[in-house]
């Protein structure tokens, strides 16, 4: 069960989780424009870098790397697929610079990659809900999304529960051919299904008896407002903008290959 | 009920028995909440509810791995499932509702973001035109297979006008977007179209409606 690790809702507290999610959703963007700007590996680098003081600040570490590992099937695809297209459409013959712009290519993949995930690993479902909110998204949708995100974890233990009861019945689940495992897969998925529908009909009692839906406008006791903190990441933010922009317009950038003189 | 006799036992034991009936009766005959000025929500508390615990089933499906591919791409146990379930059940309008949160939950676990008309095209739309197949509730299999190739088409565009163009220029985007998108939903399709056949044939696509 270490894959819902990551989905474990709990409260964590660091500089980074209580900023605006506004706030980490602009700089997020602003990284994003920036991958986008670049095609060489330098700035792609340093782009990479800069997230690593972000995530040591929020003690993300473990769940970064994980996400890291999940992005790097699509990247080593990415690299494998620009190297051969190269090596293929050249007359089979490989430069350094056809390497770097594989490998400039796959990073700005998880550049981008990684900076959503750390916006999602620093904030919680619940600020996520609020600043849903807030932008005037109804708050249904942001309650099935905040509400779905907080179940994965017991529907995901309901479903291991279910695949353990079914195993010691006798269902061998890891055995056979692909289309026997799948037949195998249905006597945990009735179940499964019967009662999830049993949980959302309490959940819909839970939420009549609370009255759901009474009131017209709902006042939320906690406020998204921007802080002291939220202030010095709009600072970096516009920075790394105007940084961004100055090295487009006006610095050449060397590549690697050259500044070796390949 | 149970509880509520033996309390009113407890009471009044010299009571006579027309009030222990009375009382059971108000219970049995529950009337419905009715509140002064309610507001027309969006859904109702019951589907709402539904939507909800049916995209934490998908997302928690997501991650069981039944079987992983020779070429490292991986078979989810039926992720779609409960999506193309609940649009067979409610109606497609729900279940495109449904997968765009899905969709959306998916986006917030493995962020592939280029483009915000990128991530629409992959994460809400791809998902929540799952929801098509609520449109065939006769036959389940031909609105799974619908849905499943709708998500292909979706995945199929945004890899031809995004993917493609950025991460290889020189393969053809047509076949590097149909090959890549193909080599999972493929299974995929295999997997959950046998999936929904079964559960059509054990009847429990309808229970508790």
């Amino acid at each position: 069960m270490s894959v819902f690790d990551g989905l474990k809702f709990r409260k964590v507290y660091s500089p980074i989780h209580n900023l605006d999610p506004r706030m980490k959703f602009i700089y997020v963007i602003i990284i994003f424009a920036a991958a986008i700007l670049f095609s060489s590996i330098i700035p792609l680098v340093v782009l990479f870098l800069m997230q690593v003081p972000f995530v040591l600040l929020a003690r993300v570490q473990k769940q970064w790397v994980r996400s890291l590992r999940g992005a790097l099937f699509l990247a080593l695809f990415i690299f494998v697929i620009n190297i051969a297209t190269n090596y293929f459409s050249q007359g089979y013959t490989l430069t350094a610079a056809n390497i770097e712009g594989a490998a400039a290519m796959t990073l700005r993949f998880v550049v981008l990659v990684e900076s959503f995930s750390v916006f999602f690993l620093t904030t919680s479902p619940d600020h996520l809900g609020l600043a849903l909110e807030q932008s005037k998204v109804p708050y249904e949708f942001s309650f099935a999304f905040t509400t779905a995100v907080r179940f994965v974890p017991v529907l995901a233990e309901e479903a291991q529960t279910i695949m353990d009861a079914q195993k010691a019945r006798g269902l061998e689940l890891e055995k056979g051919n692909f289309l026997k495992r799948i037949r195998n897969y249905v006597p945990v998925l009735i179940p499964l299904i019967v009662s999830a529908i049993r949980r959302s009909l309490e959940l819909a009692e839970a939420m009549e008896s609370r009255a759901w839906g009474a009131t017209k406008k709902r006042t939320n006791l906690y406020a998204l407002k921007f802080h002291r903190g939220d202030y010095v990441l709009l600072a970096i933010t516009i920075g790394i903008l105007v940084l961004t922009i100055f090295t487009f317009l006006y610095i050449p950038i060397p590549t690697v290959s050259h500044l070796l003189g390949f | 009920m149970t509880r509520l006799r033996g309390q009113l036992k407890v009471l009044s034991t010299q009571r006579n028995l027309n009030q222990i009936i009375l009382a059971e009766g108000k219970t049995v005959n529950q009337t419905k909440p009715n509140y002064p000025n309610k507001p027309r929500n969006i859904f109702s508390t019951r589907i709402l509810s539904e939507i909800t615990i049916f995209v934490a089933l998908a997302t928690a499906l997501s991650f069981i791995i039944v079987y992983t591919l020779p070429q490292g791409g991986s078979i989810t146990a039926g992720s779609m499932v409960p999506i193309i379930w609940l649009a067979l059940r409610r109606g497609p309008k729900i279940g495109l509702i449904a997968g765009a949160i899905h969709g959306t939950i998916q986006f917030a676990v493995l962020p592939y973001f280029i483009d915000p008309i990128q991530m629409l095209l992959d994460y809400q739309l791809a998902f929540g035109v799952l929801g098509l197949a609520g449109l065939f509730k006769k036959q389940p299999i031909i609105g799974a297979a619908t849905a499943i190739t709708a998500r292909f088409i979706m995945h199929f565009i945004s890899g031809v006008v995004y993917w493609a163009p950025l991460y290889v220029p020189e393969l053809n985007p047509y076949i590097y977007s149909a090959v890549y998108n193909g080599s999972y939903l493929v299974p995929e399709l295999i997997v959950s179209g046998i999936i929904v056949y079964l559960l059509q044939k054990s009847k429990v696509l309808n229970v508790y409606l």
